[in-house]
């Protein structure tokens, strides 16, 4: 198998701390293992002479109270901690990765035993039974190791079930079943790569561990009898002379720490290869944006009379060397009090972060690098937007594609509602108790006491989404901007949830920004549609007008490839679909003309050739260079 | 919530039967003779016969076992073969001075790591490199190098601190702080360390979630954000993992008092070893196990009281 | 008359504890013949994908028999399934999850062709080649990882995988909802050419009706574990009989303003009450009956039988389970 992706032994090979402590155990691994060859001294060679002293050309390390090389007393008692070090780590794979492969693959009542023998492992009192087994075993480290190698067993069964688990749920283990793929091929084909991570950042800190528990009994005494040396009965050594000649200490405890401390490394920088999902820090990471040049587009001015005028927006990812790659490209768009707004395009196109931008809440390391928004007056630069938050929640409300995940599970719906409501209003606990009510109750649910006292993981989808947009409402913001709020819903319930959010426009007079990849979502509730494609729009307009009078070759392609038009030679369940060729080219792809070059049918050099600007009539705008020059398409 | 206890109290007799059979066969690890090895190759054939009989070594192991484990649930642990001390006596003393160490470094690892944690999450940049170095090397460092460190340092140059005594509470309540606070710190510093960076890696985890942009987005302030609701929900991964901290640290603490030379459990079993004093070897494993129990179900009660889906099962 | 490719009877696939146990499939029969596509409609709960795991055998079946091709899966060993792979296979909704990020194109695509003969390696790789074309990919994807490929250009690689043997009958699970509306119409065309060439017979599981209706020949709706109505796909898309099929169909949003504003309009009728204010009240009764509009106390108190309504020129019959069509249930009818 070619070394992959998700090979920990590259995400290691990458890491400088990592190649230090791999190269530091190297180091310390050979000068151990052949000790007899390499040290200075024999572990026995007494120089009475040189007792108890500092590092010196002699002995780099010093001495011991009876004149041995501490170094070669180190070199020599190295070898005993890569043995037990092995005998644990080999042990606790023995034992933790069969058991771990078998519990999290094949689950049920194997699982349940497996989990539960780990669970009693894990919670031994470890260090207490060490110290008897290895006493009572004649202070026999080897065997102490033997037992510490089958506790540390429960843990490494504990990743790799978690991690055989994970793998087991993927459908291309599913479709491997489906293909007579037997059980044995699939675990080492599909599971055993899931699982060769954590197996290996068990390897490492149980490494790690292990030194510091075996010295630590060694420490105690638990060894072979002098003369043979161990880091652990150094440290006593050291500890014994400790006025005498602290300068002890530090070679002793110094290679321990080392050594540790580079296994640790190892297992760090495997752990941090796997990246974080979600969002990134909203809350306290500080990505300063530099500004970038702007996009070359109109500035329009800012009708007071809009409630929200964006500006030749601009939003881009700040890449790991302060680059810019640019995701939105110079939007602008303006919203009048009460009118409802659709984002549409496809994934990828940047209507999602045009939405978050009108919050000031774009993801971590992607920030407004240009443009503006200006919201009743109050206009936001990309040196502006910390200064947005009082927008947020009073005049602007949000509500997120999924309503599962957007609220917070620790706390119940009411006190969900009632926090916001008191920052918003002043209100005390009571006043906000009963409008939080009160709201519940407008976003249709029928019992507001009853849903009031329930937690998010209680709740229906359709149900939650109601809940997030009563939080949303509880500033009573003049605009809501909603991401998808109903992609994640069933198609009734979707229904449902757009009748509501029509309904709260009428009675409040609220603006909406609708963000959706749903056409017929639109076509419901919108009054006016900006279409999106790769970070520009490339047509805008009244709804019923756009829909039915589509110019720009893609607004036309996506409204054609819509399942839910009816086609000529419908039905028969063997009509094609008009698609659009090929997909949406990634940001870092964006051709220099137009973008949407490569998909249109009716594309020629010239458009290829530079940035096509809007066609701006009072009615309509679209980006296409042959409406530009006024050709009929 | 009281589930949650039930469970946990099911989960604790399978485990503490486990210890128990492990200590009890501990016994058979001695190479040869028990008793012959508890009197030594010298003693006469009657001296080592009454031993087997008082020890029930004359009997089948099977039998052995399933009395000893009758004593045992009827609390008797059995008595000290050398000082005939009940088992309970000579822990009595012990058990005060190495619960205080781990239960006080738990706490302080808790603390200091959940400080650190978020620090270095809210300050993020070099704040956040710092942590994570300190938590790196902490890590790496083991207690009781560190013990004869910080008696060096606060005891042997500053003199600041006593190297060695325990002064109960009832003595002295500002002896008895300092008579752990160099214990404790030597114990909980690489709990710290751990718990800082699990700490930190909760927080980040739960930041990126999207209620936290619902929580931004409604108006909430960025305190309110991180305080009130990203580190309740961080705690819940941090606790389920102080248990088994526990458990590291305890074992800390039973090295460490050794270096202070306080007369804590580990200084017991140590002395016991010596003696070969079985039971008194058998009880303290016994003693450890349940403490740790005792300190799981704190620990779980804590987690039910933070999560709602605990809670409300 | 053939006999038909598959045929499920009486199937209950349960869920839940033993102790709280449902029925995520509850006693559904269906049947497919060779080549013919059959849509399976449903909301999410509905149990429309738990059929298509029961049929693949990924998801154990509680009661009742699935016959393919003559041999009665429901009870068949994991390690006899390989007999059954080269006719059986099946196309996923995540094109992401379905695909082994640590292996390329080739080895995915080599793994049915694996699991069944000894193929030398240079055949083999021809044959992935030429799979690859007829999905509309370039022959040298074969030596890329999936993380190469856009969404779409997945999913053609997991249609590829299912194609590799030549099935009789292929599942598929949602193969498009995960899709942008430009992929979407690509893969549903090229599932319909592929049909085209072969006599393949798909199991078409989608939540959107309009999808399921470009593809399908008959169109079986689903709510709850429970068939509501089953018959041709024009006929039950333009002319639905089941409440719940009509309250689904005019649920569903249309890009046109003026035809959409109707459908509002129309949908007020379909629905007595909203979705949040149901409580899952136990009964045997129609699963509907809370939200229908035509509910009658029988609704409540038993199932409905299967009752057929009309037959499509093609002489397929449409059939609901709604006591307003059943004469012998004492409602009064529409």
């Amino acid at each position: 198998m070619a070394l992959s992706r998700n090979n920990p032994l590259r995400a290691v090979l990458r890491k400088p701390s990592a190649v230090l402590g791999l190269t530091w155990i190297g180091i310390v691994f050979i000068g151990s293992v052949f000790a007899s060859k390499l040290a200075p001294y024999s572990y026995d060679a007494i120089n009475p002479i040189d007792m108890l002293q500092g590092p010196s050309a002699k002995h780099w390390l010093g001495t011991d109270l009876i004149g041995h090389d501490i170094l070669s007393l180190i070199m020599w008692a190295g070898k005993d901690v890569f043995i037990h070090g092995f005998i644990v780590v080999g042990l606790a794979t023995l034992i933790g990765l069969p058991a771990g492969l078998v519990a999290g693959f094949y689950g049920g009542a194997v699982d349940q035993v497996v989990t539960r023998v780990g669970d009693i492992l894990f919670a031994m009192p470890g260090m207490v039974l060490l110290i008897a087994i290895g006493a009572m075993s004649g202070n026999n480290l080897t065997i102490a190791m033997l037992a510490l190698g089958v506790l540390f067993s429960a843990g490494f069964m504990r990743q790799v079930r978690a991690a055989a688990l994970a793998a087991r749920g993927e459908l291309y283990v599913d479709a491997a079943f489906v293909s007579g793929i037997s059980r044995m091929t699939i675990i080492f084909r599909h599971i055993m790569p899931n699982v060769m991570s954590p197996l290996f950042i068990q390897f490492s800190s149980a490494f790690g561990a292990t030194l510091l528990l075996e010295s630590g009994l060694a420490f105690l005494g638990i060894a072979p009898p002098p003369p043979v040396p161990t880091w652990g009965g150094l440290i006593t050594l050291a500890q014994s002379q400790l006025e005498n000649q602290p300068w002890l200490m530090v070679p002793t405890g110094g290679v321990l720490i080392l050594t540790v401390l580079s296994a640790n490394f190892i297992a760090d920088s495997i752990q941090e290869s796997t990246p974080l999902a979600g969002l990134g820090n909203l809350v306290t990471a500080r990505t300063k944006a530099p500004r970038t040049e702007e996009a070359p587009e109109p500035v329009r001015t800012v009708d007071p009379a809009n409630l929200l005028t964006v500006n030749n927006l601009k939003v881009g990812a700040i890449q790991p060397d302060r680059s810019v790659l640019t995701l939105v490209d110079g939007v602008s768009f303006s919203l009048r009090r009460g009118e409802t707004i659709g984002l549409v395009g496809e994934s990828g196109c940047g209507k999602t972060l045009t939405a978050l931008a009108m919050l000031g809440l774009l993801p971590a390391n992607v920030a407004q690098v240009g443009g503006s928004v200006t919201f009743d007056g109050v206009t936001m630069t990309p040196e502006t937007t910390d200064a947005w938050a009082p927008m947020r929640g009073s005049r602007i409300g949000y509500i997120s594609q999924e309503p599962m995940v957007a609220l917070d599970p620790s706390y119940s719906v009411l006190s969900q509602l009632v926090e916001p409501l008191r920052i918003h209003h002043g209100m005390d606990k009571a006043a906000a108790r009963a409008r939080a009510f009160e709201l519940l109750t407008a976003v249709g649910i029928a019992d507001p006491a009853a849903v009031g006292a329930r937690f998010p993981h209680q709740l229906s989808g359709g149900m939650a989404q109601r809940v997030a947009i009563a939080i949303a409402l509880t500033g009573e913001p003049d605009l809501l901007v909603a991401d998808e709020p109903t992609t994640a819903l069933d198609v009734t319930v979707q229904a449902e949830i757009l009748d509501l959010l029509r309904d709260l426009q009428q009675r409040n007079g609220m603006a909406l920004i609708l963000v959706t990849h749903d056409l017929g979502v639109v076509a419901d509730i919108c009054d006016r549609a900006v279409v999106m494609y790769a970070g520009q729009v490339v047509e805008q307009g009244d709804v019923e007008d756009l829909f039915t009078q589509p110019t720009h070759p893609y607004t036309k392609g996506l409204l054609e490839s819509s399942p839910h038009v009816e086609h000529v030679n419908a039905g028969g369940g063997d009509d094609h679909l008009p698609t659009i060729p090929g997909t949406v080219p990634l940001p870092a792809g964006w051709p220099a003309g137009c973008r949407f070059a490569d998909r249109c049918f009716q594309a020629e050099e010239r458009c290829r050739a530079a940035r096509v600007p809007l066609t701006i009539t009072p009615d309509r705008e679209v980006r296409c260079l042959k409406i530009l020059e006024g050709v009929e398409l | 919530m009281l589930n949650v206890i039930l469970r946990r109290l099911a989960f604790a007799i399978p485990l503490l039967w486990v210890v128990a059979t492990l200590s009890f066969f501990l016994v058979s690890f001695i190479p040869g003779d028990a008793a012959t090895t508890i009197l030594g190759q010298s003693a006469t054939a009657a001296d080592i016969a009454r031993l087997r009989h008082q020890l029930g070594l004359d009997q089948p192991l099977l039998v052995q076992y399933l009395t000893w484990l009758g004593h045992l649930l009827r609390g008797d642990l059995g008595s000290s073969i050398i000082t005939r001390q009940t088992t309970w006596q000579a822990i009595a003393p012990a058990l005060p001075i190495t619960t205080t160490i781990a239960v006080m470094a738990t706490l302080l690892a808790f603390i200091i790591g959940v400080t650190l944690g978020t620090l270095a999450v809210v300050r993020g940049g070099i704040a956040d490199r710092i942590v994570r170095i300190f938590a790196g090397i902490s890590n790496a460092i083991p207690n009781f190098w560190l013990a004869v460190l910080l008696i060096l340092v606060f005891s042997l140059k500053l003199r600041w601190l006593p190297a060695v005594s325990w002064v109960s509470f009832g003595d002295s309540p500002i002896g008895w702080v300092k008579s752990w606070i160099l214990p404790v710190a030597a114990v909980a510093l690489a709990g710290a360390a751990t718990v800082a960076r699990q700490a930190r890696a909760a927080l980040l985890t739960t930041l990126s979630r999207d209620y936290v942009r619902t929580l931004l987005a409604v108006g909430i302030g960025r305190r309110s954000v991180l305080f009130k609701h990203a580190l309740r929900n961080a705690a819940a991964p941090v606790l389920t993992v102080l248990g088994f901290q526990f458990i590291g640290l305890l074992g800390g603490s039973i090295i460490v008092e050794q270096v202070f030379a306080l007369p804590g459990l580990g200084t017991l079993v140590q002395n016991a070893i010596q003696a070969k004093d079985l039971p008194i070897v058998q009880g303290v494993v016994i003693f450890a196990a349940i403490m740790v129990v005792i300190v799981n179900l704190a620990i779980d009660i804590f987690y039910a009281w933070l999560n709602p889906k605990v809670r409300t099962s | 008359m053939t006999t038909p490719l598959l045929t499920i009877e009486d199937l209950v696939v349960d869920f839940g504890t033993r102790r709280k146990p449902f029925h995520a499939v509850d006693h559904v029969d269906l049947t497919i013949m060779p080549g013919e596509t059959l849509g399976l409609v449903g909301e999410s709960g509905s149990g429309k994908s738990t059929i298509g795991r029961a049929i693949l055998g990924l998801n154990p079946a509680s009661e009742g028999r699935i016959t393919f091709d003559g041999k009665d899966l429901s009870h068949l060993h994991a390690k006899d399934r390989k007999d059954i792979a080269d006719d059986l296979q099946v196309v996923f909704q995540d094109p992401y999850s379905s695909l082994n990020p640590s292996l390329t194109v080739g080895q995915i695509l080599s793994e049915p062709l694996m699991a069944r003969q000894k193929m030398p390696v240079e055949t083999a790789r021809t044959r992935i080649k030429e799979l690859l074309g007829r999905v509309g990919l370039p022959d040298d994807a074969i030596d890329r990882f999936p993380s190469r490929f856009s969404g779409g250009q997945r999913q053609r690689i997991a249609i590829a995988r299912a194609l590799a043997l030549s099935p009789k009958l292929v599942i598929c699970d949602e193969p498009v909802s995960a899709l942008d509306l430009s992929t979407q119409a690509q893969v549903l065309n090229l599932l319909s050419d592929l049909r085209g060439s072969s006599n393949l017979a798909y199991l078409f599981i989608a939540h959107d009706l309009a999808v399921v209706k470009h593809l399908s020949q008959r169109i079986v709706v689903l709510y709850r574990g429970r068939i509501m109505e089953e018959g041709d796909a024009d006929e039950v898309y333009n002319r639905p009989a089941h409440p719940y099929t009509r309250a689904l169909i005019a649920a569903a949003p249309v890009p046109n303003v003026r035809e959409q504003r109707a459908r509002r309009a129309e949908r007020m009728q379909t629905v007595s009450a909203s979705s949040s204010a149901i409580l899952h009240d136990g009964h045997d009764g129609c699963p509907f009956a809370g939200r229908c509009p035509l509910v009658q106390p029988v609704c409540r108190e038993r199932r409905p039988a299967m009752t057929t309504v009309t037959t499509a020129a093609n002489g397929t019959p449409t059939r609901v389970a709604c006591h307003a069509y059943d004469p012998a249930s004492g409602h009064p009818g529409i």
